[in-house]
């Protein structure tokens, strides 16, 4: 909201406050000024009043004239194209060297023969109108050699309000004086308004009628005849313009004048349009079709509030008026409306018709119930002064349902208590009477107070302490620290367990992604699911942003092999990225999905970083594997692999399942081509996704054990065997492991599958560890637990020993 | 005698002189002093000396020994260091080239932000608290006082699921969740995506934020402000000015907005701060009366305060990064910079 500095003065007096200083006062009490502007731009303030002494036509250009022009000081000659002035006339002269709204710099210039010094200004040169034709002429006997701008009185800032919901009352100009008026402890005053009403009373010319006072407690009707439409004068049409309202004519402004100046939206019909000269607010009953005043065709929910004449609704009620009834050229007499109509149903109303306008956005917050008469008297004084408009006796004031103001008590004790402050009693009245807080009665301690009736947000205690605070100001709220009951921290297990692992992922090269939760269901299709998956049981969004962004993920993979394609694109080509984030399910029979933890990483490109001596390997299946074994590893957890394919997305052959225990947590493997392509991907790349909750759930119920540490020395044998290729190397590893308590540990150290072995065959190499706790082991014991061992490998998996 | 001694001195000394390796010293040595050597054959001579020749020669022939011996092992040291210099060149390496290295990947600025910030509140005595993304309108709106209709849910863009269930538009339902779920005191700090249906150069349809709740006996808006300055100050690194102003929100009041004295100018004013000098940090307040009646507090009994932050801005004033969409581009020339 932009209000005028100026305009503000006309409530509160502003001596010695700079708008500068007073925007940080106001910031400081909740009613934020992002900006502080001037209404005109610096450099016009060199734009002075002068007078044409001598006006001759122009020797060698029929349009041009010259003008010879003193500004009190100096003479000067000045060609000019305009032809609306004559000798005498007072004008606005820009001297050389000043810079235009428009951009234009005036120089010293040779015009058809005739040098010229500075330029007389139209209004639009000026930047005060959008047209204008001819320069502008100033009021007779304007003082010469002065600002134009300060003789217009349009030297003024602008001060930009970003107003709180709460604060509807703030929404005008009379609002945020009175906020000032608080603040510097100074006088608010309403200027006396005077009327020169004709003898037709309002009463006779118009009736109004209150058909559903729910929605309507207050309507109030005056009548202005014989109105002149034309153009406003320029004040108030730069007051309009200080506050983004485009001039429409004197009629149409006047009522946007006197919402900024009062918050009051008003409306003015033409009289003559309303059939039988009849208003009658109601509901409209049933859902109807209405062209608003801006052309549209709108529906009509029956709910909503519509004013009617004689026959037809002519304004959606707090909104926007009707195109059957708006002020025309033709336009003689004036009927006012100045309402209070209930909020909430104006809201449901602008929610409904997806329509907000500067009454709706005011009638939303709550108007000051009380100033509905006043706002549309002031309309008419206006109509009066500016479109010689014949404001017809009284006005017809239909109040069926006074609105009452809430009685609230009120514990200055309480306030402290809750603000942490120690104020004395007089401090907290002193700041109730600033506000209009009326205090009806005070009883040990406790105060009985009734708000104004402008204040929408001050119904209960807590409201007023906050008011308290904000007039006190909470920079002067000392600061301290809370005494705790419970100083403990009970963090879930899960939190650290996380937190591994992403450390995990980070110690392997991977960079954590994050990308938004809502995907295109496409790319789930492109990763081959199959239709019963739970992959698809989306959960939909009803308003999403695009396409692209339709459903909530499924699956973390979509986003990164996007992230991995835009890296590609920009040439970046070893690529590790993990993101750790939730995915979610619709459950059929509940209103919230399954939000399941997922981390999810890619990998495409070398193996090692760059470097002159690094052997030139790229990425493999068990570069993955490694990764998830040492997540496992971190959580004190055992993952299994299998050989098995839970995403139809990858390389049958590489790639397996991952399970934990009983449960299939997850997929590891090379991407199929075909699928890559679809994302755009022409590389090798490996993938895994892996449920986080299991794990961690599992890994805060595991405690790290200490294992003492072997006081006897081990013995480290090497076997290696023939087997069929089918042989899983997993397998043997599992029956090895099983056989003897003294064998602690085998790993794989060799695999070997060339031509030299006889076909079908690979050669497993194995580095079996035996160790006893209690004493030194003997070669013979080792030897007599190997021959059994190679015995049942022999019966087992056809080995053969090498 | 004496001459032929000299004179395989002479030889010997010429010999070890020309001498190139350790090799051809060792087979001199044998050459010379060995059993069969030069030297040993020569003494064989001793014995037809008379006896009054016989010590005289013996002992210039032990110092011709020694002499040869010195020399020997002079022409070893020496030849032992050229070869041991020339090993020593032959085995240097290029210091300044590059080390070999195994990157560590990087955490996410915006996942390093809320840890660091939760790591603060958990020294203040916070423990971390979740809640679902997909939320019900209840704990959403209702709950936190925004009923159907209510301008302040106008404030915030809702992407809707279903009539009545939402993506959360901000983390504040977990305030509510947390309440019903225990009775005073609560010290959580819940961080978390949220969701608002708005994409521009300054909006992202999704975001995160921290959002922090304390209900206990005797809390005060003086102990808000307390546990603010403090995780500000820590957080920036800094004893910047921080200030309080009144604000709205319909879930606190009294409630505020929290500005910290700009990280970049220090409080002079520039582009990050538009001029003002001050920096929007973190909205807060009084947990309002309206919220603990949805949750069956006594307001009468107990007070506390709730305040949530953005945490993409957070980042962007600790990093200096200055466009938002970068957060979700995932790009690697972005990511590897935390």
């Amino acid at each position: 909201m932009l209000i005028s500095w100026n305009w503000i003065s006309d409530f509160v007096d502003l001596n010695g406050i700079d708008p500068e200083s007073a925007a940080e006062r106001l910031t400081m009490a909740g009613l934020e000024v992002a900006g502080v502007n001037k209404l005109c731009p610096e450099s016009l303030s060199k734009v002075i009043s002068a007078q044409i002494i001598a006006k001759e036509p122009h020797p060698e250009a029929d349009k041009l004239s010259l003008c010879q022009v003193t500004d009190g000081q100096g003479e000067f000659t000045i060609v000019c194209g305009a032809s609306n002035m004559k000798a005498g006339d007072f004008v606005a002269l820009a001297p050389l060297k000043t810079r235009l709204p428009n951009g234009m710099t005036i120089k010293k210039a040779k015009i058809r023969g005739v040098v010229s010094i500075g330029m007389l200004c139209s209004a639009s040169e000026m930047g005060f109108e959008e047209d204008s034709a001819g320069i502008m002429i100033l009021p007779e006997n304007s003082p010469l050699g002065k600002p134009v701008v300060d003789l217009l009185g349009l030297q003024d800032t602008i001060l930009e309000f970003e107003i709180t919901p709460n604060r509807g009352d703030c929404l005008s100009v009379i609002g945020v004086a009175r906020e000032i008026a608080a603040i510097y402890k100074r006088k608010f005053t309403l200027p006396e308004i005077s009327l020169q009403e004709s003898p037709k009373k309002s009463s006779d010319l118009a009736a109004i009628t209150i058909s559903d006072t729910d929605l309507c407690p207050r309507y109030v009707g005056r009548v202005v005849n014989d109105v002149v439409l034309g153009e406003s004068p320029l004040w108030l049409k730069a007051r309009l313009k200080a506050a983004g309202v485009r001039p429409i004519s004197n009629v149409v402004d006047v009522s946007n004048y006197v919402m900024l100046e009062t918050g009051q939206p008003l409306h003015a019909f033409d009289l003559d349009l309303l059939q039988k000269s009849q208003i009658d607010v109601r509901r409209a009953g049933s859902s109807n079709k209405f062209i608003t005043l801006d052309e549209e065709e709108r529906k009509i929910d029956p709910d909503t509030l519509m004013i009617c004449d004689g026959k037809e609704p002519v304004a959606i009620a707090g909104i926007m008026g009707g195109l059957n009834s708006e002020i025309n050229s033709e336009t003689k007499n004036v009927l006012i409306e100045s309402a209070f109509f209930q909020p909430a149903s104006i809201r449901r109303s602008a929610r409904l018709l997806n329509l907000s306008t500067e009454a709706s956005y005011r009638f939303e917050r709550g108007v000051d119930s009380q100033a509905t008469a006043r706002a549309a008297t002031r309309a008419a004084e206006l109509l009066q002064n500016l479109a010689q408009g014949k404001v017809a006796q009284g006005a017809i004031d239909i109040c069926p349902a006074p609105r009452s103001m809430p009685k609230i008590t009120f514990r200055p004790a309480k306030a402290n208590a809750l603000l942490g402050l120690e104020l004395d009693l007089d401090s907290i009245k002193d700041i109730l009477a600033r506000l209009d807080i009326e205090i009806v009665a005070e009883q040990s301690g406790t105060l009985i107070v009734i708000p104004p009736a402008w204040r929408f947000d001050l119904e209960r205690e807590v409201d007023l302490i906050e008011e308290v605070a904000r007039l006190f100001g909470y920079d002067r709220v000392p600061v301290t620290a809370p005494t705790l009951s419970d100083p403990e921290v009970k963090d879930a297990p899960e939190v650290a367990a996380l937190l591994r692992v992403r450390e995990a992922m980070q110690a392997f090269g991977y960079c954590e992604a994050v990308n938004y939760s809502f995907i295109d269901p496409q790319a789930v299709v492109k990763l081959d699911f199959a239709a019963e998956s739970r992959f698809f049981d989306f959960v939909k969004l009803k308003n999403p942003i695009s396409s692209e962004m339709a459903v909530m993920r499924t699956t973390l993979l979509p986003g990164l092999l996007t992230n991995l394609n835009d890296n590609l694109r920009v040439n970046v080509k070893n690529i590790r990225l993990f993101e750790v984030g939730r995915t979610f399910f619709a459950v059929t029979g509940q209103k919230q999905p399954a939000e399941e933890l997922y981390i999810s990483g890619v990998a495409c490109g070398r193996r090692y970083h760059e470097h002159f001596s690094a052997a030139d390997e790229t990425v493999d299946f068990f570069d993955l594997k490694g990764v998830l074994e040492e997540i496992a590893s971190t959580l004190n957890l055992e993952l299994e692999f299998a050989a098995e394919n839970y995403f139809p997305c990858l390389t049958p052959g590489q790639a397996a399942a991952i399970k934990f225990g009983d449960l299939e947590v997850g997929s590891v493997g090379q991407l199929d081509h075909k699928v890559a392509a679809a994302y755009g991907i022409d590389q090798d790349l490996f993938l895994f996704e892996l449920a986080l909750k299991p794990l961690l759930e599992k890994s805060a119920q595991t405690a790290v054990t200490y294992q003492g540490l072997a006081r006897f020395p081990a013995v480290y044998r090497d076997l290696a065997f023939l087997v069929n290729k089918t042989v899983a190397a997993g397998s043997m590893l599992d029956y090895m492991q099983g056989q003897h308590k003294l064998l602690t540990a085998v790993e794989v150290f060799d695999l070997f599958q060339g031509d030299s072995l006889p076909s079908g065959k690979k050669s497993l190499a194995f580095r079996l560890t035996f160790q006893d706790m209690n004493k030194t082991l003997t070669d013979k014991k080792v030897n007599a637990i190997i021959a059994k061992l190679i015995k049942g490998i022999e019966t087992t998996f056809q080995g053969e020993v090498r | 005698m004496e001459n032929r001694l000299q004179d395989l001195l002479a030889k010997a000394q010429s010999a070890i002189g020309k001498a190139a390796s350790l090799d051809e010293i060792e087979t001199l040595r044998v050459d010379i002093l060995g059993r069969k050597g030069s030297l040993t054959a020569l003494l064989k001579g001793l014995a037809e000396l008379t006896a009054a020749e016989r010590p005289v020669i013996g002992k210039l022939a032990n110092q011709i020994k020694g002499q040869i011996q010195n020399v020997l092992e002079e022409a070893h040291r020496l030849l032992n260091d050229a070869e041991r210099e020339r090993q020593i060149v032959a085995g240097a390496v290029d210091v300044t080239l590059p080390g070999r290295r195994l990157p560590l990947g990087t955490i996410h600025p915006v996942t390093r932000v809320t840890d660091d910030v939760c790591a603060i509140f958990k020294r203040l005595g916070f423990s971390v608290a979740q809640g679902p993304e997909v939320e019900i309108d209840y704990y959403n709106f209702e709950a936190l006082n925004i009923p159907q209709d209510h301008p302040a849910r106008q404030m915030q863009d809702t992407f809707y699921v279903a009539d009545d269930v939402v993506l959360r538009t901000h983390t504040s339902p977990v305030q509510v969740r947390v309440m019903e779920g225990q009775e005073p005191p609560v010290k959580v700090i819940a961080p978390g995506r949220v969701y608002r249906c708005d994409s521009d150069l300054t909006h992202t349809p999704m975001f995160d934020q921290i959002e922090g709740l304390l209900v206990d006996k005797k809390v005060t808006f003086a102990d808000l402000k307390g546990i603010l300055v403090t995780f500000l100050h820590a957080f920036f690194g800094t004893e910047a000015g921080v200030r309080f102003r009144p604000s709205y929100f319909p879930f606190t009041e009294p409630s505020a907005e929290v500005d910290i004295e700009c990280v970049m100018c220090k409080g002079k004013g520039c582009r990050v701060c538009g001029q003002t000098g001050w920096l929007e940090i973190l909205g807060c307040g009084m947990v309002d009366p309206a919220v603990y009646k949805f949750v069956n507090y006594d307001p009468e009994k107990y007070s506390g305060f709730a305040f949530g932050m953005g945490v993409e801005r957070l980042a962007m004033l600790r990093y200096g990064i200055d466009d938002l969409r970068l957060f979700f581009a995932n790009d690697l020339r972005f990511l590897r910079q935390f």
